[in-house]
Parts: C-alpha cells; sequence; structure tokens
C-alpha cells in the first residue's frame, strides 16, 4: 500500500473506532513526545533546538515502532523562537526533562483589559514584565532575528507534516491549526496563561462572578463564532482522524458546582455542535475526568472520545458505554512490567474495550521522560497491537 | 543589543509588524504577528 492510500486507511480506522464500528484490529495512537528523542539516543538538550535532530527522532521512532499516529512529530516546542528572543521563557529544559513554570499574564481585575485588546495587553504589560530590563533593548535586529526562526519554524512544520505523512502514511489527529483557530475554553485560558492555578482556584471562591463575566465574554467572542462555522460547515472532515480535539485541564482543580457553572455550559454547547453534524471530537482529559462522567452520558455513539491519562478505562467504559476510549496502557507497567506483562494488558484492553469497536489504543500519559517506557516493552506492545486480530 | 524603540502601542507595535512582516498584507500580516506574539507571551 503506499502512503497516501495508507494514511487514509488509517484515518478510516480511526473514525470506525469512534464510531463504536467493529474493527479487523484495533489502532494504535501513539501518546509519545519527548521519549522518543531518548529512544534514539539523544539528550534534550541535543534536540530542542535542532531540527535535524528532532526529525531523526521521529523517523528513527516511525521505523522502530509500527504505529497508525504519533502524537508530536518533533513540532511541539517553539525554544528556537523564544531563544532567539532572548532569556525569560516559562518553557524550560535541560539534559532529562522539559518543563513549564507556572505564569499567569493577568490578576483578575486584569482579565478585561486583556479581552478589551489582547495584542496591547500583550504589547504594554505581559512582554515587559516577562522580558524584565531587557525588554527594553529589543531593538530591530532581535526582532528580526526572532522572526526569522518563527518562519523556520513555520517551515520545519510543514516539512515533517509531509516526511510523516508523505513518507510514513502517518495521518493528523485533528484540524486544530492555529492559522484556523484553535478552540480554547475561556476557562482552560484562565487555567493555563491567564490566571494560572493558584489564583484560579482562589478567583472561583472569592470573585466567582467577575470569572463568569470573563469566561462568556470570551466564549462569545471566540466560541460562539467557532460553534456557527461548525453547524454551518460541511460535518466530518476524514482527511484527518477526528474533527476536533480537545484539552480539558482546569476540571481536575473544581467541585461539581463551580463545574456546572464554569465549564460545563460552554463545553456543552460546542459538544451539542458537533453532536449534531455527526462529527468525531477528541477529548484530551488530562488528570481525571471519571467525577464528572454524568455530564457526558446522553451524547450518541461516535461524537466523543476520550483520552484518559489517570481514570481506568474499563470502570469508564461502565460509567460512560457511549463514549470510546483512548488509552488505557499505563506509562507504570511499561516501565516497571516485563513485555509478556505489557502485551497481556494490552490484549485485555484491545479484547474487553475494543471488540466492537469504541477503543483506540493508546498510552494514557504521554510518553516524555527517559523511564516512561522500556523500549523492549514499548517495542513488544507495538507489535502486538498492530498485529493482533479480534 | 539595540534599543526597543517599538514599545509604544498602536503605533510602535506597527511599526514593527511592517518592518519584520513585510512581504504579507492586511490581516495576514497581522494573523502572523499575533502568532508571533502568542509565542513569545505563552511559549
Amino acid at each position: 500500500m503506499n502512503a497516501k492510500d495508507l494514511k487514509q486507511s488509517r484515518v478510516q480506522l480511526f473514525r470506525d473506532a469512534a464510531n463504536f464500528k467493529r474493527t479487523e484490529r484495533i489502532p494504535h495512537f501513539a501518546n509519545v513526545v519527548t521519549w522518543k528523542v531518548f529512544d534514539a539516543g539523544y539528550t534534550l538538550d541535543q534536540a530542542m533546538t535542532n531540527f535535524d535532530v528532532l526529525e531523526d527522532t521521529v523517523v528513527k521512532f516511525l521505523e522502530r515502532y509500527p504505529v497508525d499516529g504519533l502524537m508530536d512529530v518533533g513540532i511541539r516546542n517553539q525554544f528556537t523562537v523564544t531563544e532567539a528572543f532572548g532569556q525569560g521563557g516559562y518553557y524550560y529544559y535541560n539534559e532529562e526533562v522539559v518543563g513549564i513554570h507556572d505564569h499567569a499574564h493577568c490578576t483578575v481585575d486584569t482579565l478585561m483589559d486583556y479581552l478589551d485588546d489582547p495584542a496591547k495587553y500583550a504589547w504594554e504589560v505581559i512582554l515587559p514584565k516577562k522580558y524584565g530590563e531587557s525588554w527594553d533593548e529589543k531593538g530591530l535586529d532581535v526582532w528580526k532575528k526572532t522572526f526569522s526562526e518563527y518562519m523556520r519554524y513555520v517551515k520545519y512544520i510543514l516539512h515533517m507534516s509531509s516526511v510523516t505523512g508523505k513518507q510514513y502514511g502517518l495521518p493528523s489527529l485533528s484540524p486544530n491549526n492555529p492559522m484556523m483557530g484553535a478552540i480554547v475554553l475561556g476557562i482552560e485560558e484562565l487555567f493555563s496563561n491567564l490566571l494560572g492555578i493558584q489564583q484560579l482556584s482562589v478567583a472561583m471562591r472569592r470573585s466567582p462572578d467577575q470569572i463568569e463575566e470573563f469566561i462568556n465574554r470570551w466564549d462569545a467572542e471566540r466560541i460562539t463564532p467557532a460553534i456557527e462555522k461548525i453547524r454551518n460547515g460541511k460535518g466530518p472532515n476524514y482527511k484527518y482522524c477526528f474533527d476536533s480535539s480537545i484539552l480539558m485541564l482546569a476540571h481536575n482543580v473544581m467541585n461539581k458546582k463551580q463545574f456546572e457553572r464554569f465549564y460545563w455550559p460552554h463545553m456543552k454547547e460546542l459538544l451539542d455542535a458537533y453532536a449534531e453534524k455527526g462529527m468525531n471530537v477528541r477529548i484530551f482529559t488530562e488528570g481525571s475526568i471519571l467525577r464528572f462522567a454524568d455530564y457526558f452520558k446522553d451524547y450518541p455513539k461516535g461524537t466523543l472520545t476520550f483520552h484518559l491519562e489517570q481514570d481506568d478505562p474499563f470502570a469508564f467504559r461502565e460509567a460512560l458505554p457511549n463514549v470510546c476510549i483512548m488509552g488505557g496502557m499505563t506509562t507504570d507497567l511499561l516501565a516497571n512490567g516485563t513485555p509478556d506483562e505489557c502485551v497481556a494488558y494490552a490484549k485485555r484492553l484491545c479484547d474487553e474495550l475494543g471488540k466492537d469497536g469504541g477503543f483506540i489504543f493508546s498510552e494514557g500519559k504521554m510518553l516524555s521522560y527517559r523511564n516512561d517506557a522500556n523500549r523492549d516493552n514499548y517495542k513488544a506492545v507495538c507489535d502486538f497491537v498492530s498485529s493482533y486480530r479480534l | 543589543m539595540g534599543k526597543n524603540e517599538f514599545k509604544s502601542y498602536p503605533e510602535g507595535y506597527q511599526k514593527l509588524m511592517k518592518k519584520i512582516v513585510p512581504w504579507y498584507f492586511g490581516p495576514m500580516r497581522e494573523k502572523m504577528m499575533r502568532l508571533l506574539l502568542t509565542i513569545l507571551t505563552d511559549g
């Protein structure tokens, strides 16, 4: 099969699984990020700003492991751009770790200033605060160098899309291209960037009206137009494994009352639009989602696929039989088990969760650190899943 | 190091955008600048 046909057959396999159709085999979307750097014999500091090395890690991974999709094709981190601008980025790396410092662009009192004009706020508040005194020294030469790195990064993304798609028949996860407008709910933006974990947790208790006002305005300006676009669109786009990929993380710091006020109304409106159009949505539920399962129980099979991180997949299937499960394989087992133990668990996942569709094999946690998986275990699992016939 | 002569908004911002994104016009130029800004603020 040529790469183009292979790519399309893989998309069909993911779509069939998401739509609870019986498939000949279970598709495997590898949730592998920086682990593949170590697996290819590099350390992170050798790879993060070297596109040739990053490409090599992806190629080596795809040559060794027979997977149907790959979460990161070496393009997740933009260190070349931020480093060209100078010291002070929130993301950092060393030989073994890529991390991010918790940060907050706003206080509760400045959230509306941000919404009034995000570019103005970034220019006058965020960048001067983030870069301190060096902001005064960002002359034209620094900006030109940074923009040049940005363009090089964009070209690299296109190049890697070509390498993975045209050479290896690897489909893209979803059309969440930032140029097309990635969908981020207001509450998640508050959690990740604008207030940070600590401020948001406090603000939901002390300033709930201000949080609600922000979320309502954010979603009216950003989510409502996206919903209109979905409703006026053609429905599923089989160029991708899913029609949308959404991240849920902020729910982890909420109780049910807060979830009902700040999260669910906005999420529901979005998911309802996807359901009406018969589209497949993947939601990466970082942390645990099981205690909020009831909110999702009325969606028809085929709408939702939950990529589980910490939840037990068998308990999740009991709670939400209408939702396709992505994930299941634990890094604990991949790191500490034997190849036989790993394959036995992979078989159980496929047999019990995927017999009638509704299951996509993946790793719950993003494989990031050196010890997130033993390579012999991972190889045994990939070989098993790709060849196992239901 | 140079001096940041683009600190004012919107004048400095617009002036910089025209200097570093010269071959795009209108909304595309604005979009490219916004994406760069997102990387620099969030990254």
